[in-house]
C-alpha cells in the first residue's frame, strides 16, 4: 500500500489546503458577512407574523393532528394518485399547515412551518454563498490564484462544497436562534406569557442537513449554471426533492413526486415504484453533482 | 529543471499554440519573447495545465498537477494580482499562503539555510555583503558599467533574498519618488561602507581587521557616521557575537546575534569580512525602523515558529509593498499589482518562477530591480522563466531567449547571441545605378535585396558605411535611410535569432500527420533548434520513419522536422513540419525562365556553400559565397547526394543552417532522417537552428539582381 501513500497525501494535502484556503477567503470577505445578516434577519422578520399571531390568540393553539406517515403515503400514492387528487392533497397540506389554520404556532410552538422556515432562510443564503464561490473563481480572475496554487481542481470543489455545507449549516443555527429570540422578545414587549421551550433555540436536524446540503447543492449549481441566481433556485429545488423523500415528510411536493413516478412506470414498463422513486432522487442530484465537477475540471479560468 | 513537451494548445479550431517543446534550465532566467497573440501567455498557463491542451511539463520529472506542494516547488505570476476589491495587499497574501502554511516557515529555514551555505561559499569571494533588497533598490540607478559589478553583488548574496521570514528592513515607497530617492542614498551609502569595508576588515582572506577605531570597533564604522550611542550598541552586538565568529556554531549561545543574522539573512560565517556591511541596516542608515525595537526574544521564536506573517512581510519588502501593506486591492496601480503578483509569486521560495510578463506597468528602476530579483533567484541554482514582448527588456533580464511568433518555437537564442546577432535593421538605399551598387555592396559584405523600384535594402552594413561606399564609387543617392524590419519588437529578435526577415510569410497551417496543408502555396520557415535541443534533453534519438514516410508518400518533399510526442506512447518523436515550395507552385508566382534561372543558380551556389562555424561571420560568408536560401552546408551536402533543389532566387539567409555549428549528437539525431528522405526530391535539415528557409520573396543577391536588370 506504500505506493498508495503519496497520491493519497497529495490528495489529502490538497483538500485541506484547498479548505484552509476558502476558509480564508470567505473569512475576509465582506459580502460573507451581508450573507448571514440577511439569513438572520430574515428569519426574525418571517417570525413577527406569528410572534404577532400569537398575541392575537393569546395563547398556543392546540398542536394540529398527526399526519399520516407520508413515506407510506407516497408509496401508496404512485399507485393511486391521479392528477386532481394530487392537487387536492398538496392543497390540503397547505391549508392544514398554514398559520391560521391549526399548525399556526410558527417558530414558537414548535410547528412545522415554523421549523422550516428558518431553516429554509439559511438555505437559500447558503445555496447563494455556495454559487458565488464559483463565481468567484470564474468572473473575476480570482480563479488565476485559485487554480494555481491549488491544481487539483476536485479538491477545490470538495472543499468549496464542504465550507459551503458548513456555513449552511451555522446559518441555520443562527437564523434559528434569531427567529427564537425575536419571538420571545416581542411576547414580552408585548405582555404576553408565553412559555418557549429552550430546545426550540436549537434547529432541527432535518434543517440543518437541509441548510448544509442547499450549500453543496449551490456549489455544483453554480458551477454550471454560471449564475448564482439560477444556482440558488436549483439547490432549493434539490433540496425540496430530497425533503420529500424524508421519513415523516409534510413536503408539499410530495403529491407531484408521487405522480412523476407514477408517470415514470408508465414510461417504462418494468421498473418497480421503489425503483422509479429512486430514480427520481437521485437522477437530478446525480447529474447536477457531476456536470458540475466536469464544469470544474474543464472550464477554462480567465 | 522544467521540461516543457509539445506544448499543444487549440482553441475553436485554431491553433494556439503548436507543439511547442524546451526546457528551462536551473541557474538560468529563460525568456519568451513573443508579439502580442504570440502565445506566451498561454504557454504559461498551459505549463499549470490553466489551459486544456496536449503534451506535458515536468518540473522536476512531474507535472504540476502532480506536485505536492506546488506553491513550494513553482513560484507563478499569471496577472497582476486580481481579487476582491476590498481584500488588502497583506489579506492577499495571506490567502495566498492559506493553501500551504508550511511554506512559510519552510521558506524562512530554506533561506537561512540557504544563506548560510552561500556565505560560506562566498565567503572569500563575496564583493561584499550588500548583495540584498538595498542593492535593489539602486541597481536601477548605476550606469551600465555598475550594472555588472551590482549584479555580482547580488549573486553573491543572493541566499539573503528569498528565504529570510524576519526583519529584512523596510524601504517601500518604490513608486515614490522620494522613497526611491532615498534608497538610491542608502545604496551609495552602502556601496561606499562596503568599498570601505573590503578596504579595511573584509580580507579577501577572510582574516580579521586590525584597524580599530576609538571604540574598539573597526575603522570602517566610522564612516557610517554613528553616534556614541550607536557604536556602543554595535559593540555590544558584536561582543554578544563572540565579536568575529568563525562560524555558525560560535554564535549559538549568541541569540542575539545569530537572530541578527538571520534577520539579514546572512549567516555568521559572513560577518567577519564584512560585518559592518551585514549590520548597516541598523547602524549605517542611522535610522531604525520599529521592528528593530521589538524584542529579538519575540523575533528567534518568529523565526523558529515561521509564522505566515513573517514570511509575508519579508516579500513584501523583496517587492517593495511594505508600506502598501494595508491597501485594497482596488487602491493599487498596476504596477503594485504586478508587484503583488510578484510576492505571491514568491511566497512559498519555490524553485522555479513562472512569471508571465512581470516587467508589465512597473517603471524604468522597477524594470531593473526585477533583473537584478531574477538573476539573484536564478544565482541560487533554481530556474526562472519569464516572458515579454518588449525586446530590449527582457534580453536585459535573461539569459537565454526563446521566441514565440504565432503559437510556434522559432527560435532560441542566449541573449549574448541575440545582442551580437544583427539587429535587424536593414538601410534602403535608392539609386539609378542599383545593379552596380548591389555588385560593389556584396563585395563590400553586405547582402542586397532589391525592393520595389530602384531600391536596394541592405544587411550588414549601416547607413553610414553604405553612404561611404556610394560616395567612393560616384552613384548618386536618392535615398538612404534605415529601416525595421517591423514594429513587433518580437519581430526584432525573431530577425535578430533566425536571420530572416520578420514573421513566417504564411502562417503555418496544421500538418496533420506530416502532410502539408493544401493550398499553402508558399514555404514557410521555421527554425527548429529549440525542438531538437529539447529532444537532445529528453534523450530521444530515434525518429519517427513513419512521419516522414507519410509527407513523402502525399508527395511532399521533407525539409524540417520538429520534435512531437507520438500519439501512442507520448515518447518524444520527431515529424516534419514545414515543406520545401512546390516547383508548380513557385511557377505560378515566377515566370518559367525566371523560375529555371534561379533555380540553376541556386544550385550551383548550393554546391559552392562554405561552412560557416563562427556565427557572427555567418552573413558575410553565406552573402560571398553565394548560399542559397535553403542550401545550408547540411542541406548543400544532402542537397548533392540527395538532390535539393532550393526553389526561387537565391536567398542569403544566414541563421544557423550550418550543420557544422550544431553539436554532434544533434546531427546523428537527425542523420536517420536525412537517410530517410536521401531519395526524396527534397530531403535535408539541419539542426542548427533555421531550416531549408525558402521564401518565394526572400533577398535576391547581386548577381540575381543584376541578371535581372540586364
Amino acid at each position: 500500500m506504500s505506493w498508495l501513500r503519496p497520491p493519497v497525501l497529495a490528495t489529502v494535502s490538497s483538500f485541506v489546503g484547498a479548505l484552509r484556503y476558502e476558509l480564508v477567503r470567505l473569512g475576509n470577505l465582506r459580502s460573507i458577512r451581508g450573507v448571514a445578516f440577511f439569513a438572520f434577519v430574515a428569519s426574525a422578520v418571517l417570525t413577527l407574523p406569528a410572534a404577532r399571531h400569537m398575541i392575537g390568540l393569546a395563547h398556543p393553539l392546540p398542536p394540529a393532528p398527526p399526519v399520516p406517515s407520508p413515506r407510506l403515503a407516497l408509496h401508496s400514492l404512485v399507485s393511486t394518485i391521479d392528477v386532481p387528487a394530487a392537487s387536492a392533497w398538496s392543497s390540503g397540506l397547505l391549508h392544514q399547515y398554514s398559520p391560521t389554520h391549526g399548525g399556526g404556532a410558527w417558530v414558537v410552538a414548535g410547528g412545522v412551518v415554523g421549523m422550516v422556515l428558518p431553516g429554509a432562510v439559511a438555505a437559500c443564503s447558503a445555496a447563494w454563498l455556495g454559487a458565488s464561490s464559483i463565481r468567484y473563481e470564474y468572473r473575476h480572475g480570482g480563479g488565476l490564484l485559485t487554480f494555481a496554487l491549488l491544481p487539483r481542481r476536485f479538491s477545490v470543489l470538495v472543499a468549496k462544497a464542504v465550507v459551503a455545507a458548513c456555513f449552511g449549516a451555522l446559518l441555520c443555527l443562527g437564523s434559528t436562534l434569531a427567529a427564537y429570540w425575536t419571538a420571545r422578545l416581542g411576547f414580552k414587549v408585548f405582555g404576553v406569557d408565553v412559555a418557549l421551550p429552550p430546545h426550540l433555540m436549537l434547529a432541527d436536524p432535518r434543517s440543518l442537513a437541509m441548510a448544509a446540503l442547499c450549500g453543496v447543492l449551490g456549489v455544483m449549481g453554480g458551477a454550471v449554471l454560471r449564475s448564482r441566481l439560477l444556482a440558488t433556485t436549483a439547490a432549493l429545488v434539490g433540496c425540496a426533492l430530497v425533503a420529500v423523500f424524508l421519513p415523516q415528510s409534510t413536503s408539499l411536493a410530495l403529491p407531484y413526486v408521487a405522480l412523476a413516478a407514477q408517470r415514470t412506470v408508465r414510461f417504462m414498463p418494468g421498473i418497480s415504484d421503489t425503483a422509479a422513486l429512486g430514480l427520481i432522487l437521485a437522477l437530478p442530484l446525480l447529474v447536477l453533482t457531476l456536470s458540475g465537477v466536469l464544469a470544474v475540471r474543464r472550464r477554462r479560468v480567465v | 529543471m522544467i521540461e516543457a513537451i509539445d506544448l499543444t494548445v487549440r482553441r475553436r479550431g485554431r491553433t494556439v499554440l503548436d507543439a511547442v517543446s524546451f526546457d528551462v534550465r536551473p541557474g538560468q532566467v529563460t525568456g519568451v519573447l513573443g508579439g502580442t497573440g504570440a502565445g506566451k501567455t498561454v504557454l504559461l498557463r498551459r505549463m499549470v495545465e490553466l489551459e486544456r491542451g496536449r503534451g506535458e511539463t515536468l518540473f522536476d520529472g512531474r507535472p504540476y498537477r502532480a506536485l505536492h506542494r506546488p506553491m513550494r516547488e513553482v513560484g507563478l505570476l499569471l496577472g497582476p494580482a486580481v481579487g476582491d476589491p476590498d481584500r488588502t495587499v497583506r489579506g492577499y497574501l495571506r490567502l495566498a499562503l492559506a493553501t500551504d502554511r508550511g511554506a512559510a516557515r519552510e521558506g524562512i529555514l530554506a533561506g537561512a539555510r540557504r544563506s548560510s551555505d552561500a556565505g560560506t561559499a562566498n565567503r572569500h569571494e563575496r564583493g561584499g555583503a550588500f548583495g540584498n533588497v538595498d542593492n535593489w533598490h539602486t541597481v536601477g540607478e548605476r550606469g551600465a558599467g555598475g550594472q555588472e559589478s551590482a549584479d555580482a553583488r547580488m549573486r553573491s548574496g543572493a541566499g539573503h533574498h528569498f528565504g529570510v521570514g524576519t526583519g529584512t528592513r523596510v524601504d517601500g515607497g518604490r513608486d515614490n519618488a522620494d522613497a526611491w530617492e532615498r534608497a538610491a542614498e542608502r545604496g551609495r551609502e552602502a556601496a561606499d561602507v562596503h568599498g570601505a569595508t573590503r578596504g579595511a576588515a573584509g580580507r579577501p582572506d577572510g582574516t580579521r581587521a586590525s584597524a580599530r577605531n576609538a571604540s574598539g570597533l573597526p575603522a570602517t564604522v566610522n564612516s557610517l557616521g554613528l553616534d556614541a550611542e550607536e557604536e556602543a550598541e554595535f559593540a555590544d552586538v558584536l561582543a554578544a557575537c563572540g565579536e568575529y565568529p568563525e562560524s555558525l556554531a560560535e554564535c549559538d549561545g549568541a541569540g542575539v546575534a545569530q537572530t541578527g543574522a538571520r534577520r539579514r539573512g546572512r549567516s555568521h560565517d559572513n560577518i567577519e569580512g564584512d560585518d559592518l556591511a551585514g549590520r548597516g541596516w541598523r547602524f549605517g542608515f542611522g535610522r531604525r525602523s520599529r521592528r528593530d525595537e521589538t524584542d529579538l526574544a519575540d523575533r528567534i521564536e518568529a523565526t523558529r515558529r515561521g509564522r505566515p506573517a513573517d514570511r509575508i512581510e519579508a516579500v513584501l519588502d523583496i517587492v517593495g509593498l511594505t508600506e502598501q501593506s494595508r491597501t485594497r486591492l482596488s487602491d493599487l496601480t498596476e504596477g503594485m499589482a504586478t508587484r503583488l503578483g510578484i510576492a505571491v509569486a514568491l511566497l512559498g521560495d519555490p524553485k522555479t518562477l513562472l512569471l508571465d510578463c512581470p516587467d508589465r506597468a512597473l517603471e524604468p528602476e522597477g524594470v531593473a530591480w526585477l533583473g537584478a530579483l531574477l538573476r539573484a533567484f536564478t544565482a541560487q541554482g533554481r530556474a526562472a522563466l519569464v516572458t515579454g514582448s518588449d525586446t530590449e527588456t527582457l534580453i536585459g533580464m535573461v539569459d537565454r531567449v526563446l521566441l514565440l511568433d504565432s503559437g510556434y518555437l522559432v527560435g532560441t537564442r542566449t541573449a549574448e547571441e541575440v545582442l551580437r546577432a544583427p539587429t535587424g535593421a536593414s538601410v534602403v538605399v535608392r539609386s539609378p545605378q542599383i545593379v552596380r551598387f548591389a555588385a560593389i555592396l556584396g563585395e563590400a559584405g553586405a547582402r542586397s535585396t532589391q525592393g520595389e523600384g530602384a531600391c536596394l535594402e541592405v544587411r550588414g552594413l549601416d547607413r553610414a558605411r553604405v553612404g561611404d561606399l556610394a560616395y567612393r564609387h560616384n552613384i548618386p543617392v536618392h535615398e538612404l535611410s534605415d529601416r525595421f524590419t517591423g514594429s513587433d519588437p518580437g519581430d526584432l529578435v525573431l530577425a535578430a535569432c533566425t536571420g530572416r526577415r520578420v514573421r513566417p510569410v504564411v502562417p503555418i497551417q496544421v500538418f496533420p500527420d506530416g502532410k502539408r496543408v493544401v493550398g499553402v502555396p508558399t514555404p514557410v520557415s521555421v527554425g527548429t533548434s529549440a525542438p531538437l535541443s529539447g529532444m537532445r534533453s529528453w534523450g530521444a534519438k530515434a525518429l519517427r520513419p513513419a512521419r516522414v514516410d507519410g509527407a513523402r508518400a502525399a508527395g511532399e518533399p521533407v525539409s524540417n522536422v520538429r520534435v512531437v510526442n507520438s500519439d501512442a506512447d507520448s515518447e518524444p518523436s520527431v515529424r516534419l513540419i514545414t515543406v520545401l515550395p512546390d516547383p508548380a507552385a513557385q511557377a505560378q508566382t515566377q515566370t518559367d525562365a525566371q523560375a529555371e534561372r534561379a533555380a540553376d543558380s541556386a544550385s550551383e551556389l548550393a554546391g559552392r556553400a562554405v561552412p560557416v562555424t563562427d556565427p557572427g561571420d555567418r552573413a558575410g560568408t553565406s552573402e560571398s559565397a553565394g548560399v542559397a536560401g535553403g542550401a545550408s552546408s547540411g542541406g548543400a551536402a544532402s542537397g548533392e547526394a540527395g538532390g535539393v533543389r532550393p526553389v526561387g532566387v537565391a536567398s542569403a539567409v544566414t541563421g544557423g543552417v550550418q550543420l557544422e555549428g550544431a553539436p554532434s549528437d544533434l546531427a546523428s539525431d537527425v542523420e536517420s532522417a536525412d537517410d530517410l528522405s536521401a531519395d526524396g526530391p527534397a530531403a535535408h535539415e539541419s539542426p542548427a537552428g533555421e531550416l531549408s528557409a525558402s521564401e518565394s520573396d526572400s533577398h535576391a543577391t547581386a548577381a540575381d539582381i543584376e541578371e535581372t536588370h540586364r
